[in-house]
């Protein structure tokens, strides 16, 4: 994790065999967490008085495609979810299977689990050895700061509730749950997203995919600049999209409901909505791009819609504050248009979303990409790039990354809140937090019958005694050595952006250590933690505006009890030493 | 080219002790610094390597050297090559700021070798700059990725150096673009200041203009003054001022100033000098600049540039020698 932050391995401008050296490191330490995963589960899941369990804790990291070998055809199986946030999550998850599963809750009782086709964009995805042809969906309700285990069970005959799972081809498509509606005609073409209870509605003139083509320079002189790996630079500032027709096909079960739309053989989208989601999911698959043509094509999923959002729209800054971008301009300096859409990209950590006076359409990404609102009302993000000319900056290849003997195939995922501008922070806010910290799912080959397993291990488990303000954020929580610890909270709000949540909150952190012990002593560090904040003396600079930046009375540093307030924004470090009970 | 102008000048070779230095000291921190001459400009060199962990050759054959076909790069020579460097000569500095790489060398020092270092870092001779385990991109970053890796670099200098070791200045010189949040968790970690090597070349046109390459950024909307941070935009990239590169990997002449050989050109070298000192000052607002002198993967062989540096700084700051030659 720490050379991937490097800016030439996370941002792409590494050479292809340098970038296949990250994906090895990456994945050893997938590998040393699990190790991580497994010891701490051996601990929480045994009942008093009986052994950690004979088998371990196993990830999938391709059930985003539809595969997990480990547990495809087994007769039985455990999915364990751990939800890493202090607050209780609802979270509707998938395990692919080639089977039928009665799927019991920690209590013991059976659950709504419905088999979803596995789609045929998702079958050809290059690399994927599964014959799993569906997804089974179930609904968990997970506690804060812990974990519940829901027990598979195959069924032994075919079971006849899939008829239950309703499937229309280019047909209109409506998907409706308790929150939200979402509009797709037959050709399928998104038409609104409604928000029932608050009753806005958001129209699209068009939505889906779209290709930039690639300048194709030399790089001999500015103007011949080539879009490369440290560059965007389009032809043409009038992205084409990527078919004239598109196929729909419109899935509806109780846990949910989706519009798969396939806009050609390398481009389709999910449009997915939960039962009682207040958001709907968009899942985007883009790849091979092909470039038999010789033209180098830079995909982006675009949005144009009724907000009237003139030329303003908001990015967040590395996941967290959010600014205010204005096309075509810069606050600090006057601005030469010259590349009319690159010169509007920013980077998209988290968010990004335009609004009106009405409403604010906001979209969750769940990976950094670069977005844009080119014009009024629009809004873009780049997905997928595959490129044929170097840039010359630097790294000497054409990003053009392939895998089996393919260019990649890329998926992941947006989050669609349409919401009050005043009410947004809320989700986005929330929202945002829960998808980057998304419930870890781990799966376990159990021999037993589900109630020798119930006898022996526990099925849910919080570390947490009491519920946590909503607006506070659990950003680290290390155990250092012994019995010192290392934690960081944070208030994950702006001010002024909520009406509930923008204000000052206070804890207490001994919530947080119930399961362990007592807090004794609590030290304030600096946010890298290499030193007590009593200790930190920073200067001060005066601006030529004789403004200072001595700081006001900082707050008490040494801590009396282990109740912390936090002000929008703050993240605050402590080294804890805890007596164990 | 105004003679005089020499006059104006104090050179002094600097770790991140901003507010600047020079005599060694016995003490590490601000103060070690020399406050210079107000009455002149005064130019604080910093000599550095920028080491990628990972680029064209991967992390580990940076380190080791391998692969140098690809791109000649040895990190594990370039940090021998400094220690030995900094030996020779206790008015020479350096910084370092890829903790990723400094960890890998340091596990395979001998006992001695790191007393050394220890020293030198205790003595303000050797300044660990930003202490994150890479210098982070700032775009696709997320900042909870961000506070991890400074703090996994921060818990190995805390460790090894104790306090004289602690990072105070954040060093994004590379990086393709400069985000809000990452000045404000710098200043969250106590920093001091920011140095960039790029930004917009409107953005630096203006604040050439303005004298505004150094600011005070209000780096968060929500914490205040406790997020303000000073920053600065290098003078050059994060090189040395044009035909001062000393690397083994240039061709920029050498400090040649025996008057008893060919090609004397001290005199000149002091000239440029100045003028590139007096140029590179233009865009700042005091009389205290930063100078680099250092690039990717540069003091594989530190005798080179600091032999010159050495030179360099004796003959500008030596009027009267100069006037001599003249």
């Amino acid at each position: 994790m720490g050379v991937a932050q490097h800016h030439d391995a996370v941002s792409g401008t590494e050479k292809q065999e340098v970038a296949f050296d990250y994906a090895q490191r990456l994945s050893q330490g997938l590998s040393s967490g699990n190790l991580v995963i497994n010891q701490a589960y051996s601990r929480l899941l045994p009942k008093a008085g009986q052994p950690p369990p004979s088998v371990p804790q196993l990830l999938c990291h391709l059930t985003n495609i539809s595969e997990c070998l480990t547990v495809q055809d087994q007769t039985r199986f455990t999915v364990t979810l751990w939800n890493p946030t202090i607050q209780p999550v609802l979270h509707h998850f998938r395990v692919p299977v080639t089977r039928a599963y009665t799927v019991r809750d920690p209590t013991g009782q059976p659950i709504l689990s419905e088999l979803i086709p596995v789609s045929d964009q998702t079958k050809k995805i290059p690399g994927r050895t599964s014959t799993a042809n569906n997804d089974l969906v179930f609904r968990a309700s997970l506690p804060a700061l812990g974990f519940n285990t829901y027990y598979f069970e195959a069924k032994t005959e075919e079971e006849p509730a899939k008829a239950q799972v309703k499937i229309t081809h280019n047909e209109e498509c409506i998907l409706q749950n308790q929150n939200v509606r979402v509009e797709i005609d037959a050709q399928g073409n998104l038409g609104h997203i409604i928000n029932l209870k608050k009753s806005l509605a958001v129209e699209f003139h068009n939505q889906g995919f779209y290709w930039y083509q690639s300048f194709p320079g030399n790089n001999s002189r500015s103007e011949f600049q080539a879009s490369g790996a440290y560059i965007f630079r389009p032809v043409s500032a009038d992205p084409q999209p990527v078919s004239t027709t598109r196929t729909i096909t419109c899935i509806k079960a109780e846990n949910v409901q989706s519009a798969r739309i396939v806009f050609n053989d390398w481009a389709s989208q999910e449009i997915i909505l939960y039962d009682e989601a207040e958001y709907a999911e968009v899942e985007w698959t883009v790849g091979p791009i092909p470039v038999n043509d010789n033209i180098g094509k830079e995909i982006i999923l675009r949005y144009d819609t009724d907000v009237n959002s003139g030329n303003k729209f908001y990015t967040d800054a590395n996941g967290r504050e959010v600014l205010e971008r204005t096309r075509d301009y810069r606050p600090t300096w006057n601005y030469t248009v010259v590349e009319t859409v690159a010169g509007n990209y920013y980077p998209v950590n988290s968010r990004i979303w335009i609004k009106d006076q009405d409403k604010q359409f906001t979209i969750l990404t769940d990976r950094s990409q670069g977005g844009s609102s080119i014009h009024d009302g629009s809004v873009e993000l780049m997905l997928h790039r595959r490129l044929l000319y170097d840039d010359r900056l630097g790294v000497g290849e054409p990003l053009n990354e392939t895998a089996f003997g393919e260019g990649l195939v890329v998926r992941g995922k947006q989050i669609l809140f349409l919401q009050a501008p005043a009410a947004s922070a809320a989700y986005h806010r929330i929202g945002a937090q829960r998808m980057y910290m998304h419930p870890l799912a781990t799966y376990s080959l159990v021999q037993q019958t589900y109630d020798n397993y119930a006898a022996n291990y526990r099925q849910t488990w919080t570390a947490l005694a009491d519920t946590l303000p909503l607006n506070v954020h659990l950003l680290t929580f290390e155990h250092l050595v012994e019995n010192v610890y290392q934690i960081r909270v944070e208030h994950y709000f702006e001010q002024n952006e909520d009406d509930t949540f923008s204000h000052p909150v206070t804890l207490d952190l001994q919530s947080v250590f119930n399961s362990i012990g007592k807090i004794e002593e609590l030290v304030e560090v600096t946010l890298n933690a290499d030193l007590p904040l009593i200790d930190l003396k920073r200067l001060t600079w005066v601006t030529g505006d004789k403004e200072s930046s001595h700081p006001n009375a900082p707050e008490a540093r040494l801590m009396a009890n282990s109740t912390v307030r936090l002000i929008p924004m703050q993240i605050r470090t402590f080294n804890v030493v805890v007596s164990h009970p | 080219m105004h003679f005089s102008t020499c006059c104006e000048l104090l050179v002094v070779i600097t770790t991140l002790c901003y507010g600047a230095p020079s005599r060694s000291a016995n003490t590490c921190g601000y103060e070690t610094c020399n406050l210079g001459d107000p009455s002149k400009l005064n130019v604080h060199i910093v000599a550095h390597t920028h080491d990628d962990v990972g680029w064209l050759k991967t992390v580990d054959q940076y380190f080791y050297g391998a692969r140098n076909d690809i791109q000649h790069a040895a990190v594990q020579y370039i940090l021998d090559s400094v220690i030995i460097a900094l030996d020779e000569n206790p008015d020479r500095r350096f910084i370092y700021v890829e903790v990723g790489f400094f960890w890998r060398w340091w596990n395979q020092q001998t006992g001695d070798i790191q007393t050394k270092v220890q020293q030198f870092v205790n003595e303000g001779r050797l300044e660990f700059i930003s202490g994150g385990w890479c210098m982070n991109d700032e775009a696709s970053t997320h900042y909870n990725s961000i506070i991890d890796q400074h703090t996994l670099g921060a818990e190995f200098i805390r460790q090894a150096f104790g306090e004289c070791g602690r990072p105070k200045i954040g060093w994004q010189i590379d990086p393709f673009g400069h985000s809000r949040e990452q000045a404000s968790l710098f200043a969250q970690m106590g920093f001091d200041g920011l140095f960039f090597g790029r930004a917009d070349y409107e953005d630096i046109q203006t604040r050439n203009r303005t004298k505004t390459r150094e600011m005070v950024w209000k780096a968060s909307a929500n914490l205040g003054e406790q997020s303000w941070l000073f920053t600065g935009i290098l003078p050059n990239g994060y090189g040395a001022p044009n035909s001062f590169c000393f690397d083994y990997r240039c061709s920029d002449n050498p400090i040649m100033d025996d008057n008893r050989r060919f090609d004397l050109n001290v005199q000149e070298r002091v000239r440029s000098f100045i003028q590139a000192a007096h140029d590179e000052a233009a865009g700042y607002a005091t009389n205290h600049i930063i100078m680099t002198f250092g690039g990717d993967f540069q003091y594989e062989d530190a005798n080179q540039n600091f032999k010159n540096l050495d030179k360099l700084i004796k003959y500008v700051n030596a009027e009267v020698y100069i006037n001599n030659l003249q």
